[in-house]
Formats: C-alpha cells, structure tokens, sequence
C-alpha cells in the first residue's frame, strides 16, 4: 500500500517535470525547427520537420548585417546594466526586507509600481534624460535606461529572497561586532544567493530581448544591439517568416546559452557553501 | 555557523536600526536615484494629463474628469475590468498554484530536477511577437496542434479557439497559465532556506508527509508565495502583447484589457484619457498590493 | 567564490569590448548628421534615417535610388543612410522633433502628427518658393496633392507626390479563368457572381488589410460611397452604420462565409499573402507592390504549384482604385537644416522628381504618374511585368479613386476594432447591423473629447 502510493506519488512527480520540460523546451525548438522551413512548409504545416536543411537564411543574414558587433553590444548593455542594477536593488531590497524605518512602506510601494508605469509615458522623458546626458545615439545610454527595467521584478525578488533568511544569523554576527557592512556583504548576500541569480537572470534576459529603447535611442549600426536586428524582418508587409525565424534563433541562441552558462555558475557556488542552516 | 540562545528582542533590534539609520539610507539610495531619474517624472504626468485633454505634443487643456467619466460609462471599460478580476483570481490560485506546486516538486530533488528548474525560464527569452505566433498556430482550427488531436478522437471537431465564445477568455488565459517559473523559483528558495532541523523536528513529532508540508513548509514560504501573487496579479493588469497579437481583444468584448484601451487611445493621439486608464491601473494595482499584504502578513518575518 | 571571479572575469571582458565600441561609435555622430562634414572635399554630407531600408520592402527601390543619386553628384552631394526600423521610427522622428534634432530631410512621419505638431508649429522648412523657381517638377506633381499639401497661408511644407498607386487585386489565372474579360469595368454584383466559389485570401488579424481593401471597394460601390470615404480625409468617419455601410459589410459577410481560404480567421497579412502563393487561395487585394512577390526571384516562398507568371492583377469593380491623392508625400525638410544641408536635401528632391527616377519608381512599385509623359522605353518595360500592364490598363481618366476605409476612420478603429470584431462577423455571431453598431460605438468612443 505504502509503496503503491510512493509510486503514484512518484508518477505524479516525474509527469508535471515533463510537461514543464515540454512547455518550456517546445516553443524555442519549434522557432529553431522553422528557420529550416520554407514560408509555405511553415504556414500551412506548422508542426512537420523540415524537408531539407539549409544554411542559406543565415549566411544571407550574416553576410549583410554585423551580428557579432550586435552581439557584442547586447552582452555590454545587458551584462553591465544587469551587474550594476543588481548590486543597486540587492542594496535596496535588502534594507526594505529587514529593517523598520521611517518611509519603508512608501518606498516599497514605489519602487513596485514603476510595473505599472505605462510605457508611452516613459517615451518622452527618457529620451529627453538621454538626449541632455549626451548620451544619444551611444550604447552608454541604451544601458543606462536598463538599469530601470527590472526595478519593480527585482525588488519583489530580493525583498522576498531576504526575508526569508532568518534573521537570528544577523543578531550571532552583530553579537559577534560585525557592522552593518558585513551583516549584509558576509551573512546576506551569500545565503540570498538563489533570488539574486533569479532576479539577475530574468533581468539579463529582459534586457538581452528588449528592442524599443534600443532602437529608439540609437541610430547608427555600431551602436545597435541583437533584438534591433530581429526587428528588421516584422515590419508590414514582410512576410518571410523563414527568415524571421532565423533571425529569432539568432537573437534568442545566445540568450539561452549565457543563461545556462551563467546558471550553472550559479548552481556550483550553491553547491559549494552548505547553507540548509 | 547558526548560533543559538540570543533572543530576538525587538529592543535591541529597534536600536539596531536607529543606529544605523544612515546606512539604511545609503543602501536606498541607488534605487532611489533610478526610479527619480525614469519614473517621478512619467508618473506624475500620468497623474497630472489624466484631467485634460491632450495630444501628447500641445499643451494640455484641463476638463476635469470627463476623462474618467468617458470610462466609465464605456462598456469596453467594463469587461476589462470584469476580466481583470477573473485573471487576478485565475493567477492568484491556479497561476500561482500550479508555481507552487512545481517549487514543492521540485523541492523533492528527484531525477531531472535541475534540468527543469533551468528549462523553465527558456520562455522568457522569447520575444512577446514570436509568442503569440506560436500559440495562434496552436489554437489554429485548421491545422492547429490542439485540434489535430481532438480530431483524432472526434473528426467533426471545429472550434476557433481564439475567436469564439467562450473559448477565446480560456486560450488567452492559457498562454501564460503555466509560466509561473518566478513564483516557483521564489518559493523553491524559500523551501531550501527551511533548516533542516525544523524538518527533522516534524519526522520525530511524526508528521506525515503531507502534514510536514501543510503545517511547517507551506506556512514558512508564506512570503514568497504572496510575493509571487503580486508579481503575478500586477502582470496581468500589465498584460498587453498576448491580447494584441492574438484576439485584439475579441470575439465582442470577450477579452479586452485595460492595456488595449490605453494603447487605442495613444493611436488617437489622446493621451489623456490613455492616462487616466493609467491612473487605474495605478489604483488597482496599489488596492490589489494593499490586500494581499494584509491577508498574507507580509510584513512579518518568520524566524 | 568563483562565482566572484565569474563575475570579475565577466566585467572586465565588457569593460575591454565598450572600450572598443567606443571608439567606432563616433562615426555615427548627432542625428543632425554631418554638419562639418562638408570640410576639405567640398562634399555635403547628410545622414538620413530611412526605415526603407535592409530587410523592408521598400529597401529594393529606395537604397539603389540613393546610390544612384550619390553617383550622380559625387563630390558635390552626398546621403548616408541609417537603417531605423518601421515601427519605431515614427516614434523617434517625434522625440527628435521636441528635442530640435530632426535630420535634414526627414521621410514621411504620422499624417496627424504632421499635421497638428510639426507644420503648425514651423518646424519644416517651406518649399513654397523653390517650387516656384521649379515650375517643371511642380507640373509633374498630383494636382490634389499640391492643393492638400499648400497651407492656408500658401506655405508648402510636405513634398506633394507625383505618382499615385491605385490598389486593386490579384489573381491567379491558372486557377481563375478570367483574363480575358474586363473585370474592372464591371459591377459589384456581376463580379461577385462571378467569383462563385473562388477562393478569396482574407486576413482579420492586425489592422485586417486583406479584408479592409475588399471592405472599402464595397463601400465604394454602393450609391454615395465614395463621397462618404472621401469625405472622411477632412474628418474621420465616425458613423459606421450608415446605410451603405452597413450593405457593404453584409456583402463583406457573404464573401468570407462563402469564399474566404480556409486559414483567413484570425490571418494575419502573411497568412493570406502564403495562402495566395501556395494556391489555396484565388484571389487577394493587396497594392501594386506586391508584383515583385511574383517575380521569378521571389520562387522560394511559392509553393502547392503556384506560379508567379498566372498572376494577373485588376482595379475593383467599378473602376475603383484605391489610393488617396488628397494626402501628404513622403519628404519634407526640417527647419533647423543649414543652409548646405537644405541645398543637399532639394537636390535629392529635384533627383527623384526627374523623369528617368519617377519612371524607375512606377516600374519598381507600380503606380501611375498622370502628369508624366511616358517614355517609349518605359512604356516596353511596364507591359513585360504583367501586373503592372494589367493596373495600366485599367487606370485611366474614368478611373474612380477612394481612400482606404482604414484612413478614414479612427486609428483605432482600424489597428484594433476590425480584428475584433470581424472573426464574429465571419461566423455569424454578429449581424452586419450589429458589427457596424459596435464598430460606431469603438469609433465614438475613440473621438469622444
């Protein structure tokens, strides 16, 4: 009886971790798969492998555009921005997790409903902060204006990811004499580990993906990033979608390889410090 | 590395702060700086143009509330918010359940378990266009996956998923149903934060499985779960692209969003009124934000 | 902590990589572009954002265009292009606008925009004058345009068009049987009828561009309709119920119960055009620049048998072409230009007004230049591309012309409501009376002040 349930039990596991596995792995394979198609394979028969395997679509794309120069642009103004602004709401998130203070609601409060900030209304004042800055038409910008994106994610992240370390550790190291620098720097910052690679990633990845502000505030070739590229095969009346998928693969490929680098990073620095308490 | 026997006094805790007021400023300040730098100044012109009449470039003419009046006497207006509250409803339980189910799954470290903690933040990287795309060719009627199936079983099938009624609520829904890899990921670290001993403790009490689950984890993942609410609920008033690239807000009214509205309006170049639907959104995201803080505690940390 | 490490290594490789773009980053320069780049050649450079360029279609014409013009005044003239794509660029000519910083010679721009922000506030540079001094080019420009684009106060800010590209519908004849009958010169009901159960490639997604053509010369069918869509260019339509309307979405219903290709629920324009290669489709409306699709080149995206030299193309019903004359065109010149910038900028007018580029243009995108004299040569080079031949023949002096349903009424009507509300009326959960009800309501409350 008992074993009949621990197997149901198990069944029931491994099927949900197949269908998130299937979900999630699905849809980019299937982008991939149809780069390889020709526009009626993919229109009308969405779901068959492709016929042939060519190259052609990528050797065209790389032969007129300078992907690695985009790319180059993309890992600058996503990495940096990513670093940067996570340190900046690890910092915040951090003091509005544990402390009481004068403000602290409010704060928390605003920093959360930059979510909801319509986008059209950034358009102006963001391009105007650029434009004095002097920083139009200069990656320097477009990773500037990234360092907001993630604010209101981030904070929800790394507020929730300290709360949840128990706070008797910060009073041992206090009785101890550590100083208000170290509590955060030594105790918290390693044990919040799992939420500051969540929030670094979903932030990378938003930021590695986001076209508008790019193309908006740059202009010449030197200074466009990965997803400006991609933007090129959507406009009206384009209808090659062979090309815009491979185009895709070669925007999203390199997101999803740094990712898995990156999470793996994450994973043995995890493993290596023993934090179950 | 935990030390035992120091009592959490609040005394000593307040005095904590006190002393260090001017740290917990500092480490404010960056994010503070950012969001005056991006966003003072967007909301407050929400705020402001959401009680005139303006185009965006000449200067805005102040008509009071007619703006929300507009609104509110548009039935549009109305189901948006119906099918706000819906989602809201469908995100807090089956989004964020199905999130947190997966967290206590893979929680269990089974074989496979890191593979598909990975895997699923992969749709994340797929820009919101090529999405929507690949879910109108899996809703399609004709040679859609969904129903090629159903064909298998029934051949006279026939549905257009994203364009009758009721259906088309459910398949939008369906698009980010089971996406919830932030609220997993926030209770998985929550889980794997629990000591052991608290576990352990609950075996030699002898606590079920289950009960373990019910009475101590479930409990001490509180905040991450609330949090992933939030972050879920505030997406769903912030969901745009799923909606426009797919039913635009169809069949009827059947799915309009409080987004479409407003991205209508800015096409006719009628920012105040797009501002006001901005307002709301303010609003409902900050009474929603209110709410779930209340009925989760929040504010209260659990060790 | 090598995940320090990682970090430290991750830094300092994009410290090294932005140094480098840095330094390659100058070229680009302000979007003023090149105002000191005149120097020591004596050439004048501007640098202008063109979303007709790269992968876009209208790239094909354009980017050769600008070459050939560089050629021509190498040493005095010279345009750089910069590559912004379509639909951000309308947003960024905005934003350049408020902060004084619009290019020399901008292209195109939201028709409202234009004409609520920029005009009024003297932020183009009136060609009134040079035109004048240019009587031959102005002789060539579209009457209606001229008279659209000259201010109140006689300014002209918008170069007016010289061409006009009516936009009918193709065919294909392999499957459709019917070239040799005038399909133009019949009405409405004849040519339904002839369809029978002829495929017709609908899409109703986006703004429903397939469908909004048909939509359109529908209404222009109908008694006073055209007067009603014309008389949408000085206001928008905003009653979408009235009669002839109403009568022409019911038609609009028929045709997609009955005729539409099976995937055009939900289609968007890719959709239909695929259908259309991929012979499960008929025929589709579409503008005259889709005949490059059918040329031999274009072969990879056919398939199902389709064959790109079946394809005939006709004007509606009617004579009905649908193109709107009384309209901006697609330059203008800012007013911050310098003086050597705007000497630039007209030349690069005058260019593509001279006959020989006007003709290069109808060839590579179809259309008509009614104030043109037509070459010989030009004449030969227009009948070996079959559909354009065909929209020659049909657009004469007796040609009707009408602007698109989705111009004349609120943006949002057409990017959003359409795509609404038209699956409901394909499968019959709404009347025509009802779709056109809800139509007025969305469009009410689109201009409600």
């Amino acid at each position: 009886m008992l074993t009949l349930k621990k197997g149901a039990s198990r069944v029931f596991i491994y099927f949900l971790e197949i269908f998130v596995i299937v979900i999630s792995v699905f849809p980019i394979l299937w982008v991939i798969m149809s780069a390889f198609k020709t526009n009626g394979e993919i229109l009308s028969d969405p779901l068959a492998l492709p016929t042939s395997v060519s190259f052609d679509v990528f050797i065209h794309l790389f032969e007129n555009y300078n992907f690695p120069q985009y790319f180059l642009n993309s890992l600058l103004a996503a990495g940096v921005s990513t670093i940067v602004s996570l340190l900046f709401f690890a910092m915040g998130g951090y003091v509005l997790a544990k402390y009481r203070f004068p403000g602290r609601t409010l704060l928390f409060v605003l920093f959360t409903v930059t979510l909801l900030v319509p986008a059209h209304s950034k358009t102006q004042p963001i391009f105007r902060l650029i434009m004095n800055l002097g920083l139009y038409d200069n990656l320097w910008g477009v990773t500037l204006v990234y360092l907001s994106t993630g604010m209101a994610m981030s904070i929800f992240i790394l507020r929730a990811g300290f709360m949840s370390i128990p706070k008797s550790l910060d009073e041992a190291a206090i009785v101890d004499g550590a100083g208000f620098m170290r509590v955060f720097w030594s105790i918290n910052l390693p044990l919040a580990r799992g939420a500051l690679a969540t929030a670094g990633i979903l932030m990378f990845l938003n930021n590695w993906n986001e076209y508008y502000f790019a193309s908006l505030l740059t202009m010449s070739d030197s200074q466009r990033t990965l997803p400006i590229a991609l933007s090129y095969f959507t406009s009206e009346f384009s209808y090659n979608y062979t090309q815009l998928f491979a185009a895709l693969t070669i925007v999203v490929l390199p997101g999803i390889i740094l990712y898995i680098f990156a999470q793996e990073q994450v994973q043995v620095s995890m493993a290596s410090t023993g934090i179950k308490g | 590395m935990k030390k035992k026997g120091i009592k959490p006094g609040h005394i000593s805790n307040t005095h904590w702060e006190k002393k260090n007021y001017k740290w917990i400023y500092l480490f404010l300040l960056p994010t503070t700086v950012i969001f005056l730098m991006f966003y003072l100044v967007p909301i407050v012109q929400v705020f402001v143009t959401s009680f005139t009449q303006w185009d965006g470039f000449n200067d805005p003419v102040f008509n009071g509330l007619t703006n929300y009046q507009n609104l509110f006497t548009s039935s549009s207006f109305l189901i948006s918010l119906k099918n706000l509250l819906l989602w809201s409803l469908i995100a807090m339980f089956l989004h964020v359940g199905f999130g947190t189910l997966m967290a206590f799954i893979l929680y269990q470290r089974k074989r496979g378990w890191k593979v598909t903690r990975a895997v699923f933040m992969i749709p994340n990287v797929i820009s919101a266009a090529a999405w929507a795309m690949i879910y109108r060719f899996f809703f399609n009627n004709d040679f859609g996956i969904l129903n090629s199936i159903i064909r298998k079983f029934n051949p006279d099938f026939e549905v257009q998923w994203f364009f009758s009624s009721p259906w088309a609520f459910w398949a939008v829904t369906f698009t980010w149903l089971f996406y919830a890899v932030i609220v997993t990921l926030l209770v998985l670290g929550d889980l794997m934060n629990i000591p052991q001993e608290l576990n352990e403790a609950a075996v030699i009490d002898g606590a079920k499985g289950w009960q373990t689950i019910r009475y101590i984890q479930l409990p001490l993942c509180r905040n991450a779960i609330a949090t992933g609410v939030i972050a879920s609920i505030t997406s769903r008033i912030t969901m745009y692209e799923q909606i426009s690239l797919t039913t635009a807000g169809g069949p009827g009214n059947d799915t309009m969003s409080l987004p479409i509205l407003l991205v209508n309006a800015v096409t006719d170049y009628r920012y105040g009124y797009a501002n006001a639907i901005g307002v709301l959104m303010f609003v409902i995201g900050l009474i929603m934000m209110g709410i779930i803080n209340k009925a989760f505690r929040m504010n209260e940390s659990d060790y | 902590m090598k995940k320090k490490q990682f970090l430290a290594a991750l830094l300092a490789g994009l410290m090294l990589v932005s140094t480098g773009c840095g330094a390659s980053s100058n070229g680009g320069g302000s979007s003023s572009g090149g105002e000191g780049s005149g120097g020591d050649s004596g050439e004048i450079t501007i640098t202008i954002p063109s979303y007709k360029t790269g992968e876009n279609v209208g790239a094909v014409f354009f980017e050769p265009q600008v070459e050939r013009f560089n050629e021509q005044y190498e040493g005095t003239y010279h345009i750089e292009l910069e590559n912004v794509t379509e639909d951000v660029f309308n947003d960024q000519m905005k934003q350049l606008a408020q902060q004084n910083a619009l290019p020399p010679l901008v292209q195109g721009g939201d028709k409202e925009w234009l004409r609520t922000v920029v005009f009024p506030n003297g932020m183009a540079y009136d060609i009134s004058d040079w035109l004048a001094d240019n009587p031959d080019i102005e002789a060539l420009m579209l009457d209606d345009a001229v008279e659209y684009c000259t201010e109140d106060d006689g300014a002209i800010y918008s170069v007016p068009l010289a061409t006009v590209r009516p936009t009918g519908f193709f065919y294909n004849s392999a499957m459709w049987d019917v070239a040799d009958q005038d399909l133009s010169a019949m009405t409405m009901d004849e040519f339904i009828e002839l369809i029978g159960d002829q495929q017709i490639a609908f899409s109703t997604a986006e703004n429903a561009w397939v469908s909004a053509l048909f939509l359109t010369a529908l209404i222009a069918d109908e008694d006073g309709g055209v007067d009603l869509l014309n008389s949408g260019i000085e206001e928008k339509i905003t009653d979408l119920s009235q009669p002839q309307i109403v009568s022409a979405v019911e038609k609009l219903q028929s045709l997609l119960q009955n005729n539409a290709s099976a995937n055009s629920i939900g289609a968007a324009y890719p959709d239909a055009a695929n259908a259309f290669m991929s012979s499960q489709a008929s025929i589709i409306a579409n503008g005259p620049w889709m005949s490059t699709d059918f040329e031999e080149t274009n072969s990879a995206n056919w398939s199902n048998g389709f064959d790109g030299a079946n394809v005939r193309a006709s004007l509606f019903p009617g004579q009905v072409g649908i193109a709107q004359t009384q309209n901006y065109g697609e330059w203008w010149i800012s007013a911050e230009a310098t003086e050597e910038e705007r000497e630039c900028a007209l030349a690069f007018i005058e260019f593509i007004y001279t006959p020989e580029e006007l003709e290069a243009y109808l060839l590579a995108e179809g259309g008509d230049a009614p104030n043109l004299e037509y070459s010989e040569n030009f004449v030969t080079q227009q009948g070996e591309t079959q559909v354009l031949a065909d929209l020659a023949a049909d657009t004469t002096e007796d040609t009707v012309f009408a602007p698109c349903i989705l111009d004349v009424i609120p943006s949002s009507v057409g990017t959003s409501d359409l795509s609404r509300l038209l699956p409901s009326l394909a499968d019959g959960t709404l009347t025509a009376e009802e779709f056109c009800a809800q139509l007025t309501t969305a469009a009410q409350e689109a201009t409600a002040e």
